[in-house]
């Protein structure tokens, strides 16, 4: 069938413009996104940024466990804090962007926004936590958990800071101020484990895990002040 | 279920139209056919929405005609937005009007609204090879009438 | 359709920002005059649902503020937003149109629809940060319209328009205000005037007028500056 017959065809069938179109559909329940469908789409707005971050200190991590064959646990653990603050910064974004309002009024609010993306980039961190703690493990002293909980000390640390400076402060600067912190637990965390290296001993290995629990526990607190925060509107 | 309304009104509009010939009652019968399409809870395949949206509005075009027996078609010689029909056109729109209703709706359904062939035979209720071989010969006839009335 | 405004009250420690304000709107153009720190924005948030209030309720049809069943029926445009950065005018209204619930086929016609209306579409795929003040604005606009709301709340949309774009935006407003509720609050009285068919005006958190305007009460803008007391209007 020639394009010109087709359209001939539209033509000689087209019907007079419906009229009532627009307030029929405002009217309709429209067949609109499920959660499911909102979560993953929530993915491909994540920036590449947070993506390769994260991929790529775990990248680097790898490398380093893998080429140094020694105790490296503390090198990775180093790293960890800049993992942590590419799930803030994520979470903060419309915040930092001034998108908060448009955001918070629309049907998925804010609030799923952040929990959707903080979710994904949370269990991909997960994941990259259970890959690297073998490996660290392999080469180390210490046993799995407590390996892991060495890995995951920092992190949290850097979260809870990050957390409550996201609360706090807002705009570009709060993100800036986030990666100071990441800089400093990552910094400090190597000088402790200098400085103090008899706290690494196994004999303290327990209080580390101590230390996860209790840093999981304020993590879960900041998260929680976040997500109540996004209800409503705090600053003007 | 995931039709797309804003999509799909439009066709059903325009086939309501081509079945009854009256604007006001073929939006009325269009936006019934979308109610009752989401009155519905059974089908849950979106594959077959078009089919049972086009079912839905054929049967209510029916019902229609079943109520107002008497009241005759207004012939449309007018292009729907008032321009001047081209020569071409009018001659089309006189050579679909020799053709039989079923082998307009087919024509419709098929080049305009490019449904497919499976849901036109459902529709209809014949095959698919029936659906191809009635289009064909609609189209045969089509052109057939056009060259004669030296239009083409 | 009514949006049911029943003693909505927002404190802060010092300062009542909002005083038992009791509302019922209907289809229409309200138009929400006041000056500055009168409690204007700070209403508009508490029906949009942003702003949770120290007291009262509101609702539309029935739903309740805090449901996302209100929030779909509703269309925001702040006085200020921001945007994510590197975003294009359609970039922008694909994001806000997937938080809205629509699906990316739907999303994709509506934002070339709105587009069109507002007059952006050559700008469409162009970063918002090259945008001028009146086009960033009237995208703001567009995304407001995104899902067909029932209720429109528009935080000084003229702000930033020019004449030309002010006019087009009228005439839009007028054709929404058949079908929806719109609430447009500014501080342009002709904007009032010539589009509102119920004035509101606010004071100290309060309404002190509420009803349509017409020529046989005086001159608004007279009226508005004898109460407010201030300098001068546009």
């Amino acid at each position: 069938m020639r394009k010109k017959e087709r359209q001939a065809l539209r033509r000689a069938f087209a019907a007079p413009p419906a009229q009532r179109k627009a307030a029929f559909l405002q009217q309709l329940p429209a067949p609109t996104l499920t959660s499911r469908q909102f979560v993953l789409g929530q993915t491909a707005y994540i920036r590449k940024g947070t993506w390769l971050a994260s991929v790529g200190l775990f990248a680097v991590a790898w490398c380093v466990a893998v080429w140094l064959k020694q105790d490296v646990v503390w090198l990775i653990s180093a790293l960890f804090p800049f993992v942590a603050v590419t799930a803030v910064i994520e979470g903060a974004r419309a915040d930092m962007h001034g998108m908060t309002e448009l955001e918070m009024a629309a049907r998925f609010s804010h609030k799923s926004v952040l929990l959707a993306r903080m979710t994904i980039v949370g269990a991909l961190h997960v994941v990259l936590l259970c890959l690297l703690s073998p490996l660290c493990w392999l080469h180390g002293s210490a046993t799995m958990l407590h390996t892991g909980a060495y890995l995951l000390a920092p992190y949290l640390l850097t979260t809870v800071l990050g957390l409550h400076t996201t609360r706090k402060l807002h705009g570009k600067e709060a993100g800036y101020v986030c990666l100071v912190e990441a800089a400093l637990v990552s910094v400090g965390n190597l000088l402790f484990r200098v400085v103090f290296s008899t706290l690494f001993l196994p004999l303290y290995a327990d209080r580390w895990l101590l230390l996860c629990v209790l840093l999981a526990g304020l993590t879960a607190y900041e998260y929680r002040k976040q997500i109540d925060q996004t209800e409503e509107l705090v600053w003007n | 279920m995931s039709i797309d309304v804003e999509e799909q009104y439009d066709k059903i509009y325009r086939y309501c139209y081509f079945r009854l010939h009256r604007r006001e009652l073929a939006e009325d019968i269009t936006q019934e056919t979308f109610l009752r399409f989401y009155a519905q809870e059974q089908y849950q395949e979106t594959g077959k929405a078009m089919r049972y949206l086009y079912t839905i509005a054929r049967n209510l075009c029916i019902d229609t005609y079943k109520k107002q027996p008497d009241e005759p078609l207004p012939e449309e010689l007018e292009q729907p937005d008032g321009t001047e029909a081209v020569l071409t056109d009018l001659a089309l729109q006189e050579a679909l009007r020799q053709l039989e209703t079923e082998q307009q709706e087919l024509l419709l359904l098929r080049y305009v609204n490019e449904a497919s062939a499976a849901d036109i035979a459902d529709l209809l209720g014949i095959s698919r090879f029936a659906v191809y071989r009635k289009t064909n010969r609609a189209l045969k006839q089509l052109r057939a009438w056009l060259r004669e009335e030296d239009f083409a | 359709m009514e949006l049911t405004i029943d003693r909505l009250t927002k404190q802060y420690k010092n300062k009542i920002a909002v005083d038992r304000v009791s509302l019922q709107l209907h289809e229409g153009v309200y138009g929400l005059l006041g000056a500055n720190g009168a409690g204007k924005t700070t209403l508009m948030r508490m029906i949009c649902g942003i702003l949770k209030p120290t007291g009262g309720t509101v609702a539309l049809d029935g739903m309740d503020v805090s449901t996302e069943e209100y929030r779909a029926q509703l269309g925001y445009l702040p006085q200020d937003f921001g945007y994510y950065p590197d975003f294009t005018g359609m970039d922008f209204l694909l994001y806000l149109a997937a938080l809205k619930g629509l699906t990316k086929p739907q999303a994709k016609r509506r934002a070339q629809e709105l587009l069109q209306l507002v007059s952006l579409e050559h700008n469409a795929k162009q970063k918002i940060k090259t945008y001028s003040g009146g086009m960033k604005q009237r995208l703001g606009i567009a995304q407001a319209l995104l899902n067909r709301p029932k209720l429109l709340v528009l935080d000084e949309p003229t702000a930033g328009l020019d004449p030309k774009e002010r006019v087009r935006f009228r005439n839009l407003i007028a054709e929404l205000g058949k079908q929806s509720i719109v609430l447009l609050s500014t501080h342009i009285v002709s904007d009032i005037e010539h589009i509102a068919d119920i004035v509101l005006l606010m004071k100290d958190g309060q309404i002190i007028y509420n009803g349509a305007w017409d020529d046989t009460r005086g001159d608004l803008e007279a009226f508005y500056l004898k109460e407010f007391d201030e300098e001068g209007l546009e």
